[in-house]
């Protein structure tokens, strides 16, 4: 089976399923050539941990196939954060190079459930501490439209994975902007749900009060499909909202007049292309919805990546803590430079008499940048801005200096600090080729309304049809 | 500001429990210039008045989740900790009278 091939089976859910109805799918020759190509992806990209034998995904594939489970035994890949029994789970860190976990968590569970096939599990920064997969303890991964630039993180091996069409969509995790960023870098749509809306059991934890489980997909129809198979209680996750109700992408009628948000000085210092497309996209809008652009309010929005900074490490120095080299894997002597340095970070910001100056101080800005886009939500329905302040940057130009590296999460953060739902879309490439994203965030438990606006955009740019050329 | 200098950083370290060993001067030095680095930016914070504000935790309030109390079938001793088990106990890196630096 040719590349070509391959893709159309992975570019939608309805054409795999059509080849399924239509007998066309030949499952044995598929999971040969997946199993070729995803070697052959690893050899130039480095986007996986551990690809599954040839055997494992073609048993899984017939018997989703044989029990008509809906999603067919489509082919994913999943960030190696989340637990799954008999399958090495790494967290992209040396600490648990070997860990065999004994269960798997919800969302693995619900996936095969529904039919969904793992073929791999990808590289990410070690314990999604960071933005490039260059923190990874085992190798960084690389951008498939560019093989000397990173693909964004701490998810990068996932957006490598459905950029370059050897899945149909991956599980991902957003604590900052994990998910958002490496789809802006690749060319894919990034989706952060509601903070809360999928069940986080069994997932390695990094901050608690953010991690939120989302996907990355080729189109939004099917990341939505996807959404709904895998969100909501399992009893086993205190912060899953209770009351969740299916995701419908709302239609275009419904979108008319929409109200769309956006802040003008989160442009400047950004690649001026970026604007340019943002630009762009306001006309489109304007003229395909009739949707009124406003000018918002959000004070507190750039201290968010300040918040973050004692939040995030704080709470991942307390998770961090149960990696003792008795129960999971090795000791913590095996953590890389960034896991020490966010250790330290958070335990100092924890520290009797740095508490209330840091820890507290951050937890009550917090709150103001979350009230904020409350206000703002009051007059918009939803907010257009920003992914990342430029293209896909070159390995290594910011390992040096952490600072630059956490001023590239800027535009993702802050939404992430209230919790609420965002989509990364590609918007076209820059001059040189490469993947530019922006993404719209709305109300807690609104994703319906954001996935119209991307759906739209969508017919029209055809976003889902790209591939890149390093990788065939 | 605060610097993190040789002493906060021992107490740091400490408290994480990283081992000492694990960081030579030059990557001792580099922590220190990059904590450093961060706390300053972290400290425009102080711009931010927050004297009449509630913390906010997380996005929205949880409910407790309980479970009644049933015995059900849990996963059996080998296999826990596969890789631990030596003739049924768990076998663990030897933690007691063993140099301090290395330990903690």
């Amino acid at each position: 089976m040719r590349l070509s091939e391959i893709r159309q089976l992975t570019r939608s859910l309805s054409t795999w399923r059509q080849a399924v109805a239509n007998g066309r799918l030949d499952v044995k020759d598929f999971s040969q050539s997946l199993t070729d190509y995803l070697a052959k992806l690893q050899a130039k990209t480095q986007a996986y941990i551990t690809i599954l034998p040839e055997n494992k995904i073609r048993q899984q594939i017939e018997a989703a196939i044989k029990a008509d489970k809906p999603l067919l035994g489509w082919p994913v890949s999943m960030k190696d954060v989340f637990i799954t029994k008999e399958i090495k789970t790494t967290a992209g860190a040396a600490v648990l190079k070997d860990y065999l976990p004994s269960y798997s968590s919800t969302v693995y569970q619900r996936l095969v459930s529904a039919g969904g096939s793992l073929v791999a599990k990808t590289n990410c920064d070690a314990w999604g501490f960071g933005g490039s997969t260059e923190n990874s303890d085992f190798y960084s991964s690389k951008n498939p439209y560019d093989l000397e630039r990173v693909p964004g993180g701490s998810s990068g091996g996932s957006a490598v994975s459905v950029a370059s069409g050897a899945v149909g969509f991956d599980i991902g995790e957003d604590t900052g902007g994990s998910i958002r960023q490496p789809a802006a870098f690749c060319g894919v749509i990034g989706f952060k749900p509601t903070y809360g809306s999928i069940s986080r059991y069994g997932a390695i934890a990094f901050s608690s009060s953010l991690d939120t489980i989302g996907l990355f997909g080729r189109q939004i129809e099917d990341v939505i499909e996807v959404f709904n198979l895998v969100k909501g209680v399992d009893g086993f996750d205190a912060t899953v909202y209770p009351s969740q109700t299916p995701t419908k992408i709302t239609s275009s009628q419904q979108l008319t007049k929409i109200k769309i948000g956006y802040l003008p000085e989160l442009f400047e210092g950004v690649d001026p292309q970026i604007k340019d497309y943002f630009d762009k996209l306001k006309v489109f809008y304007e003229s395909e919805l009739k949707a009124e652009f406003i000018e918002i309010k959000l004070p507190h929005f750039s201290y968010g990546l300040a918040v973050y900074y004692i939040l995030a490490p704080a709470e991942a120095s307390s998770n961090l803590g149960r990696y003792d080299g008795v129960r999971f894997g090795q000791g913590r002597q095996f953590f890389g430079d960034e896991a020490i340095r966010r250790v330290l970070l958070g335990t100092f910001a924890l520290a009797s008499g740095y508490y209330d100056a840091y820890y507290l101080k951050a937890l009550k800005v917090r709150r103001l940048i979350y009230q904020d886009f409350i206000k703002a939500f009051n007059q918009v329905e939803s907010i257009l801005l920003p992914v990342t302040l430029g293209q896909a940057f070159k390995l290594g130009q910011n390992t040096q200096d952490p600072i630059k590296m956490y001023l590239e999460d800027s535009f993702t953060i802050p939404i992430s600090l209230a919790g609420l739902p965002a989509i990364s879309f590609p918007v076209g490439l820059s001059d040189q080729g490469l993947p530019l994203g922006l993404q719209f965030a709305g109300r807690h438990f609104n994703e319906s309304t954001l996935a119209g606006l991307v759906k739209v955009w969508q017919s029209f740019s055809k976003f889902n049809q790209k591939y890149p050329n390093h990788v065939d | 500001m605060v610097a993190i200098d040789d002493q906060l950083l021992d107490y740091l370290l400490n408290l994480a429990k990283i081992p000492k060993s694990k960081l030579n001067d030059n990557k001792r030095k580099k922590l220190q210039t990059d904590l450093s680095g961060i706390l300053n930016h972290i400290d425009r914070l102080n711009q931010v008045k927050t004297d009449k504000v509630d913390i906010l935790v997380r996005p929205y309030d949880l409910s407790n989740i309980g479970h009644n109390d049933e015995v059900k079938p849990s996963l059996r001793l080998n296999q826990y900790l596969k890789k631990r088990l030596h003739k049924g106990y768990f076998q663990i890196s030897q933690l007691i009278d063993k140099d301090k630096d290395e330990t903690i």
